[in-house]
């Protein structure tokens, strides 16, 4: 860094204050200097992710607005058909019954995970003994990849004797016949709620648990001597100071389970049909298996605005974090 | 650690335990009955599957119809049978795939983390809403145009290829949970380092990277097992079969093996050992890394 030049000696007051001024002002734009070279080092990151990221996303734009097939999917200039595609989309059956069907799983699976996750942390941070098992269990299973917990549960959940939940309801007398879980729509779009939840709660339990434990002891302590019981204990203490992690938390399973893709291929491909997509879901079967990218990207389109709606409220508290 | 209030001092220390995990609803039996309950409810939830997978692994091909839980004759049949054939490769391209990616996020999102930290520049707010923002797309919205750029610059079908486009995923994700890290490093450390002369670089590889290796750690061991099991990806990009990973196998096969259940919960199997590792070996360091990148 310039060492800061000091006034000459013997200099009219009114010369020496300018050249503190000077001084002042290089100091500072040596250190906005120094701020601004250390951010260029997430220059190289940013790049990337706009030549992989943004680009792609106006290509979707792009493609969206023409008419493309198998054919002309990979030269440029296919015929530009203006907001067509979009249009057709308000006619789509089989994407006007994914809007609604993608809202009652987010709901389905986000509640099933939040209260399940919630009451996990709640009693992975109790007294008990032998927590290290399910505390285990919980890391575990939050990493394992998505597509090998989907190909158990696909085996599970196999609509012949063959499925381990078939066959146990067989033996057990309980049905004839085994259930058609998976070619049920929806019994099937049910499930893959299940399923999703049954991966997402150990995210929940873990970030909880984390939350539960900054909860200041004394508060409990204090509660304790004024008599508080345990549910109020939890009303009144824990649920306060960890209800800004459940919202985050929540906003996240909205996005993620939203990204859902692993265990819809795995269990169903999205079918009967098109009967277990999500919107996201349904822009990948348009585009790959009825090459149809036109329409795929205007679905594709349709999901990005929705996941930017969801996120809006996260975006927003980093925002004004930022600002304060 | 522990703090001993005045009611509680006339009682001998070691009938009320002070452990770190307190209780969060009051010590109660009739609680602490409910939430034996449930975690008993919740290791079989998860166990159950986990079992099923390992016993019918282990399933000889002529038990497959009876549908028991157990199998009568154990065999390490289905083993046998992949690595005779389909297995190395696809475990090989797996193995390929999860370094190069972790690899590249790393090189990008360390510096990035870096950069990010601290600093007071304009530049910074919009760059980590472009980071959030990209975590928050559905990948299926991108395949599509993904793959056209990975064909124009003649990447498409290769695992470089798949590795760059799984790069997005996971440089916003790693900048996300080191950046925190990075933060939490005094700047008196960087301000002493530069008055012995050491550059940023310098100050970054040996000053920075040792003491957030924690955190470094719990990054790396996020993206290989994330990386390690992502579909999307590998199974649009990759063209030929003899490139799939793990992942794309298991995917493919879920239709492909319709009756043979005992070879693909083998792959199964084979796929969530690598995972079962990282675990035994990072568990308590992830509980940090997750609370400090996901939810801020």
């Amino acid at each position: 860094m310039a060492s800061p030049v000091t006034s000459p000696p013997g200099a009219v007051p009114e010369a020496g204050a300018t050249v503190d001024r000077g001084v002042q002002k290089r100091r500072r734009s040596a250190v906005a200097r120094a701020s601004s070279s250390r951010v260029l080092w997430a220059v190289p990151a940013l790049v990337f992710l706009v030549v992989f990221f943004v680009y792609p996303l106006w290509l979707l734009v792009d493609t969206s607005l023409r008419e493309v097939s198998l054919g002309t999917a990979a030269s440029p200039g296919n015929p530009f058909v203006g907001l067509d595609n979009y249009a057709e989309l308000g006619t789509d059956r089989d994407f006007l019954a994914s809007v609604p069907r993608t809202v009652a799983f987010l709901i389905g699976t986000v509640a099933m995970q939040l209260v399940v996750g919630v009451l996990l942390a709640l009693a992975l941070t109790s007294r008990l003994r032998w927590l290290s098992v399910p505390r285990f269990v919980v890391y575990f299973v939050w990493l394992l990849p998505p597509v090998v917990s989907g190909a158990i549960w696909k085996f599970a959940l196999d609509g012949s004797e063959q499925g381990a939940v078939n066959a146990a309801l067989l033996a057990l007398g309980l049905v004839d016949q085994p259930i058609l879980f998976l070619t049920t729509p929806w019994l099937a779009m049910v499930l893959i709620a299940l399923v999703n939840a049954w991966a997402g709660v150990p995210f929940v339990a873990i970030i909880m648990t984390a939350a539960l434990k900054d909860v200041p002891e004394e508060h409990y302590e204090a509660a304790r001597v004024d008599g508080a019981s345990p549910l109020q204990r939890f009303r009144h203490i824990t649920l306060p100071t960890v209800m800004p992690t459940i919202g985050i938390l929540s906003a996240l399973l909205v996005i993620y389970s939203f990204k859902a893709f692993d265990f819809i291929f795995v269990l169903t491909q999205g079918g009967p049909g098109t009967s277990t997509a999500t919107v996201p879901f349904l822009a990948y079967l348009v585009s790959f298996t009825q090459f149809d990218f036109g329409q795929g990207s205007a679905i594709g389109i349709v999901a990005v605005a929705f996941s930017l709606v969801f996120a809006t409220p996260y975006i927003v508290s980093t925002w004004k974090e930022r600002r304060s | 650690m522990s703090t001993v209030t005045t009611e509680r001092a006339g009682k001998p220390l070691s009938s009320t335990p002070r452990r770190e995990d307190g209780d969060r609803l009051g010590d109660t039996a009739a609680w602490r009955r409910v939430a034996a309950v449930f975690i008993g409810f919740v290791v079989v939830a998860y166990g159950l599957p986990l079992f099923w997978m390992i016993a019918t692994s282990l399933k000889p091909q002529q038990e497959l119809a009876t549908g028991s839980w157990l199998p009568e004759s154990p065999t390490g049949a289905a083993y046998v049978q992949f690595f005779r054939t389909d297995f190395l490769p696809a475990l090989s391209n797996s193995l390929q795939l999860s370094l190069l990616t972790t690899l590249l996020t790393v090189l990008m999102a360390v510096p990035a983390a870096y950069g990010l930290a601290q600093s007071r520049s304009r530049l910074i707010t919009p760059a980590l809403i472009l980071l959030l923002v990209v975590q928050m797309i559905p990948t299926t919205a991108t395949i599509m145009p993904l793959f056209r750029l990975l064909s124009q610059i003649g990447l498409i079908g290769t695992i470089p290829g798949v590795a760059l486009a799984q790069c997005t995923l996971f440089v916003p994700l790693a900048v996300l949970i080191l950046r925190p890290a990075f933060g939490g490093l005094p700047p008196a450390l960087e301000e002493a380092a530069r008055i012995d002369g050491a550059g940023r670089l310098r100050f970054l590889v040996s000053i920075a990277l040792p003491l957030l290796r924690n955190s470094i750690i719990v990054t790396v061991a996020i993206v290989l097992v994330s990386s390690w099991g992502e579909l999307v990806y590998p199974l649009t990009f990759l063209l030929q079969e003899d490139k799939y990973p793990l992942s794309v196998y298991i995917a493919q096969s879920v239709g492909r093996f319709n009756n043979t259940w005992n070879l693909l919960m083998s792959v199964a199997v084979m796929a969530a050992l690598p995972v079962l590792l990282v675990v035994l070996a990072a568990q308590r360091r992830l509980q940090s890394g997750v609370t400090l990148g996901a939810v801020k």
